[in-house]
């Protein structure tokens, strides 16, 4: 994730900075940007955009037109891909905002131009079939008060959590679970990061849902992919554990009309995010 | 009669985006939407689906190019829908084009109200589409040395050619399926063959028609006209000037290389809708525009491109757009099939069976 963006003039000013994440304590880590804004100013660049690794963080900078433009992000990201943010930024702060820069006036709007860059979208794709609970995961998941009777999705319900995640907009896609749809499944976990098979719990239906862990594997091999053994507060209901054994998955437990499960599951959530993160450097 | 026009557009983030609207009070639901998305995945044969929406007639157009936009209609009744069909998908047609390449020159109210419609797509530009894709590029060639081929031997060579074992015969033989160049049968049996039916030949020709018109209708154009068209086919030496009547192994061939162009071209809907307002004589901005009924702004970037590609040039003084140079495609008989069909057969490279059923299909294509 970007915990944070940083643009300095030449003299070591700060002309722009905003905070995503904490990170290093803020008085030592503005000393430290006027001193590598210092340093950039002896050495040419050439344009590019270069990194540094100090502890868990990962420091990307350019200088460009007198100004230096600094990214701090996490090791685990794709340095690719924040290369292609830094450049993003370069191009609108040049295009845009360069003299109100350098005549120290508002940057009207450039916060949430800034924003659009590195807050970045993460799909989470709820799959189940019929009745498993579903879209009572996904009301769980956004805080809302639990629907008592139950309204079978049509083709899939996108919602966004309300809260960012490791500075990511979570946008959560409930598939309808009835088989008519089934032929929109492998369409639409196009591109998830995370899927969520959410089962039931009970044997028959965790075993017809080691089907959809085969569908989600050839569709999106790159995704996380996590079990949930939902409805644990009925009697015939597998344990956590043996359902992750069938379904050969990490599977955690979950009670959807209970809404002391929330925190819980968005940790799940966040940390299969990271994980599938630092899967992807991995490789 | 229409009575609302919306495009939803499917993001794989988002999801489901309503991009454009007319009304814009226009009001829609997440359920609808899904329930016209999901008619269209279920049966992908026709593009044009009828539904109702929240007790409302709804027509939507899906294009498979495209599975990312859904063009939908409320219309008063299906009865006027099924009847205008046809200008429902010129219109979802043109609407894909410009969601493609300008967006922000849609207007929907005026797209309705004019009834705007792209042609759906010409012979002449399903023929375009075999120089799109190298692979079917190089079987045409092969099919011109050996006319008929079994589709497993075709398949091999193929593979060899390109040095892939992952090359899909069936992909790359569809364009020339679709554009009616070969025929592909089972003789007897097992044997998958392909037969060679027309033959094409892509080139730019002078632009006769709308040069006679020019000289007849605007004499002080023609001359001007006339020098623009020379110096691109008969410049004066040592500039050899266009001719595609060049041999196309000869280096000095314009054919090859100008070929993929002029198919980009031609395989454009909105390019070919503008070239072929002008192809017959010059006109304005405003009247090609108007004849085509396209926005301003695209015809005028289409125009452009065009320009930059030498197939039209613009005459200030008298405000013109005219086509110096106007890309074809030909189709015709491959005569010299014949020779080859008996040589083969004398080879015994193909049976009776085969050479009698080549010669039927030329002659069903090519009589009257």
């Amino acid at each position: 994730m970007i915990r944070s963006v940083y643009i300095l003039e030449k003299t070591g000013n700060i002309v722009f900075s905003k905070e995503y994440a904490e990170s290093e304590a803020r008085s030592s880590l503005v000393e430290f940007l006027v001193n590598l804004t210092n340093f950039l100013g002896t050495v040419n660049l050439d344009g590019k955009t270069e990194f540094m690794n100090l502890s868990t963080s990962r420091f990307f900078y350019t200088v460009q037109d007198d100004f230096t433009f600094i990214f701090i992000a996490d090791k685990a990201d794709d340095s690719a891909q924040i290369e292609d943010k830094v450049g993003q930024l370069v191009d609108i702060f040049k295009r845009e905002y360069i003299e109100l820069a350098k005549n120290h006036q508002p940057l009207d709007g450039f916060d949430e131009k800034v924003d659009e860059i590195a807050v970045t979208m993460v799909k989470v794709a709820i799959l189940g079939f019929a009745g498993v609970g579903k879209t009572t995961t996904l009301h769980l998941l956004r805080g809302e008060t639990l629907p008592l009777v139950h309204d079978p999705t049509i083709g899939v319900s996108i919602k966004k959590l309300p809260e960012e995640v490791e500075n990511a907009n979570i946008v959560l896609w409930d598939l309808a679970g009835q088989s008519r749809f089934s032929i929109l499944w492998a369409k639409m976990i196009a591109n998830a990061q995370v899927v969520v098979i959410v089962t039931d719990s009970t044997l028959e239906n965790v075993l017809r849902s080691k089907k959809l862990v085969t569908l989600v594997k050839d569709e999106v091999p790159d995704a996380k992919i996590l079990g949930i053994a939902n409805k644990q507060d009925l009697p015939t209901a597998l344990t956590p554990e043996r359902v992750g054994q069938i379904l050969g998955i990490p599977t955690y437990e979950l009670v959807a009309i209970d809404i002391s499960y929330r925190d819980r599951l968005i940790q799940i959530i966040r940390r299969a995010i990271l994980e599938g993160k630092s899967d992807k450097k991995d490789n | 009669m229409l009575e609302a026009a919306f495009i939803v557009h499917l993001d794989d983030y988002h999801g489901f985006i309503v991009e454009k609207k007319f009304p814009e009070s226009l009001t829609l639901t997440e359920k609808a939407i899904n329930e016209i998305y999901f008619q269209h995945s279920t049966d992908s044969k026709t593009n044009l689906k009828f539904s109702e929406m929240d007790g409302r007639k709804v027509i939507s157009f899906m294009d498979s190019n495209h599975p990312e936009w859904i063009i939908c209609y409320i219309v008063s009744d299906e009865e006027y829908a099924r009847a205008e069909a046809q200008t429902i998908s010129g219109m979802s047609r043109l609407l894909l084009e410009l969601l493609g390449s300008s967006p922000d020159t849609i207007d929907l109210q005026e797209i309705i109200e004019k009834r705007s419609v792209l042609p759906s797509v010409t012979e002449e530009q399903l023929m375009a589409e075999v120089f799109l894709t190298p692979s079917t590029a190089l079987i045409l060639e092969r099919m011109q040395s050996q006319c008929v081929e079994s589709a497993a031997r075709l398949s091999i060579w193929l593979k060899n050619e390109i040095q892939s074992d992952t090359v899909n015969i069936r992909n790359a033989i569809q364009p020339l399926i679709n554009s009616k160049i070969v025929k592909v049968e089972m003789i007897g049996k097992t044997k998958e063959m392909v037969f060679l039916v027309q033959d094409i030949f892509c080139y730019r020709a002078p632009p006769v028609d709308s040069i006679t018109k020019v000289i007849e209708e605007n004499p002080k154009l023609a001359e001007e006209y006339l020098a623009m068209v020379k110096a691109f086919y008969s410049p004066p030496p040592p500039d050899k000037g266009y001719n595609p009547t060049i041999a196309v192994d000869d280096p000095n061939s314009p054919i090859v290389e100008d070929r993929e162009k002029i198919a980009k071209i031609l395989t454009n809907r909105i390019h070919y809708t503008v070239l072929s307002a002008i192809r017959k004589s010059p006109l304005s901005l405003n009247q090609i525009a108007q004849n085509t009924s396209l926005p301003r702004e695209v015809v005028e970037k289409s125009l452009l491109v065009l320009e930059a590609d030498r197939i039209v040039s613009y005459f200030e003084g008298e405000d013109l757009w005219a086509v110096i140079t106007n890309p074809l495609i030909e189709k015709f008989m491959p005569e010299y099939a014949i020779p080859i069909i008996s040589h083969k057969l004398v080879d015994k490279e193909i049976n009776n069976e085969t050479a009698s059923r080549y010669c039927q299909l030329l002659f069903e294509t090519w009589s009257e």
